[in-house]
């Protein structure tokens, strides 16, 4: 059975399922990629607030020393030069953080070259100022300042310090839009491909619920259905075979019998030949009601649309040729058309026909009418006789295999046709019912959803 | 019943389990009143001996060819679509008419049986009178109306 077997669903899920996990690794490498690039940005990032934190202390340092010499030079108090010799011990000191900072870059490098004999001549010409006016007094150091050497150094060195600032704000800027950058787009990995993941997810859990667990539900109960339909099959084959062997012999040779020994058997040998005869051919029809009503229930249903009113009118023209001598009359309503199985729904009618002929046979006036009720999605059909009848009572045995409520010596028969009618009904959705008065007849209902 | 026919001119080849059959067939032939010489074997492993001049008929060396042999399907030993399969795959044995005669009206049996090369395929009546009168229908078909290849 192709039921069973689906490579292609079991396939499809497990490279889905390699998906899932293989976009989520992807995902991680992403993200822990984006993680160290943001670590290392941010570490550049404070590197370069380091540079230009330094850059200002440096400045700032010359400033303080400037402003020193000019207070000391004016007032000759030793106690101005205290800020003059802090600043001057950490100058150095910034210059050489500077140029360890910046030891990856050439710019910054160069312009520290271009810093550095400033300095040394920024830190000679304040020295030499101090000295003058320690030992010439305070004209002579003035006139040194107004020179305007100095003034023209720490020009140099601020222009310098500027540049020095630009670039390293310049680099910090493009760190920051990196580091932006870097955050926009692990944000967008980490989002789209945990999206992907998850709709993969449901998607495999999806397929493993429909046809994974499905199939392990409907498995047992579809193997256990074919198991028993095969057992029905082989039971019906052994039935047909092994039930009409003996049958045959049982007949075949009260035959012989009959037909070598008439001589010897007397009138009573003959009847009782004859009712063995009988016996066996009405169990032939027995086997074989039995096995056109298990047939019935395996058959497949081939569902086509079913002109009702001219196929019951032909089963029924068909059904009275069997009685032809019987005077019915037949009411004939007009009845709408279905959908079925048109042999299947062919038998139904035909059924019903014959047991209305047969019932009847008694009555002087036979009266045989056809008709149908409608009720929202179903149709009810009806074949109403003024026949034997029944007795409600029995209502519930009517359409059981081999019930029957009259004597084959009154009316023929295996009890087999109502069930019939019972099994293709209820096979196609639909319901049997019947109504009867001994005497006075009986009314068979079946229905059938509307097409 | 007792086979009476030698083994060397036998008309009629009837592999059937069943003896009540076997005698109802028998019967309804020999109402014909035409020369037919029936043999019967009961089961498949029988047939195939009978055929192919093996085991117990080994020493057959027949004068006339069969003129029909009529086989049923549900058979000890060796089944009857086994048995067709055999005569109708050999090359000597292919031109013997085999009609098959069972309760089988499955119809995958009917299938198989003409697509081995059944000859005919007789469902057999379930009652006697239509049984003996099915099969004396196809013996005066086979022994008196149809004309069999000359076999050797």
């Amino acid at each position: 059975m192709t039921i069973f077997k689906k490579p292609p669903v079991k396939t499809f899920n497990a490279v889905l399922i390699f998906l899932i996990v293989a976009i989520f690794l992807v995902v991680s490498f992403l993200c822990y990629q984006s993680l160290l690039r943001i670590d290392t940005d941010e570490y550049w990032e404070i590197h370069s607030y380091q540079v230009q934190g330094n850059l200002d202390t440096l400045i700032s340092d010359l400033e303080n020393m400037e402003t020193a010499q000019r207070g000391y030079v004016i007032t000759g108090e030793a106690s101005f030069l205290e800020p003059y010799n802090i600043a001057l011990s950490d100058v150095n000191k910034q210059f050489q953080t500077l140029q360890a900072l910046t030891a990856d870059n050439a710019t910054q490098q160069q312009s520290l070259t271009t810093m550095q004999p400033l300095i040394a001549a920024k830190l000679a010409d304040l020295q030499n100022s101090i000295s003058l006016r320690t030992n010439q007094g305070f004209g002579v150091a003035q006139a040194d300042v107004l020179t305007g050497n100095g003034k023209e150094i720490m020009d140099s060195i601020r222009a310098v310090v500027a540049n020095m600032q630009t670039t390293e704000a310049g680099l910090l800027q493009t760190r920051t839009n990196d580091l932006s950058q870097v955050n926009t787009t692990t944000k967008s990995i980490v989002l789209r491909g945990s999206l992907i993941g998850l709709l993969l997810a449901i998607l495999v859990n999806y397929i493993i619920y429909k046809f994974v667990i499905g199939e392990m539900v409907q498995k047992p109960l579809l193997e256990e259905a074919l198991k028993a339909n095969k057992e029905m099959e082989a039971f019906s084959y052994s039935v047909s075979h092994d039930l009409r062997a003996p049958l045959r012999a049982i007949d075949g040779f009260t035959q012989i019998l009959v037909e070598d020994y008439a001589s010897k058997l007397d009138d009573e040998g003959k009847r009782v030949a004859a009712i063995i005869e009988a016996s066996t051919v009405q169990m032939g029809k027995l086997i074989d009601n039995l096995l056109s009503f298990s047939r019935l229930g395996r058959a497949e249903i081939k569902k086509v649309p079913v002109a009702m009113g001219a196929l019951a009118n032909e089963v029924y023209t068909e059904v009275k040729k069997s009685a032809p001598e019987k005077n019915i009359e037949f009411a004939m309503n007009t009845l709408p058309d279905s959908e079925g199985d048109f042999d299947m729904i062919r038998q139904v009618w035909a059924n019903l026909f014959t047991n209305a002929v047969k019932f009847t046979s008694k009555k002087e006036k036979a009266k045989i009418e056809v008709g149908s009720t409608s009720d929202g999605d179903t149709v009810t059909y009806y074949v109403k006789d003024n026949g034997a009848g029944f007795d409600m009572q029995y209502v519930g045995k009517l359409f059981g295999v081999f019930q029957r409520l009259h004597s084959v010596e009154e009316f023929e028969g295996t009890g087999i046709g109502l069930a019939n009618v019972k099994r293709i009904v209820e096979r196609h959705g639909g319901s049997v019912r019947a109504e009867g008065k001994v005497g006075e007849g009986a009314t068979f209902y079946f229905t059938l959803p509307k097409k | 019943m007792e086979n009476t026919v030698n083994m060397n001119e036998v008309d009629v080849l009837m592999v059937e389990d069943s003896p009540n059959d076997a005698e109802l067939i028998a019967r309804a032939l020999s109402k014909l009143n035409i020369a037919n010489k029936i043999y019967w074997l009961k089961d498949g492993e029988e047939a195939l001996e009978f055929i192919f001049h093996t085991g117990k008929y080994a020493e057959r060396n027949e004068s006339v060819p069969l003129k029909v042999m009529l086989l049923d399907l549900k058979l000890p030993k060796v089944n009857g679509l086994e048995v067709l399969a055999k005569i109708k795959a050999d090359e000597h044995t292919k031109t013997i008419p085999i009609v098959i005669v069972t309760s089988s009206q499955e119809d995958k049996d009917l299938k198989e049986a003409y697509k081995l090369g059944a000859n005919s395929y007789i469902v057999k009546p379930i009652d006697a009178s239509g049984f003996i009168k099915a099969l004396s229908e196809a013996g005066l078909y086979w022994l008196a109306i149809n004309k069999p290849p000359i076999i050797k």
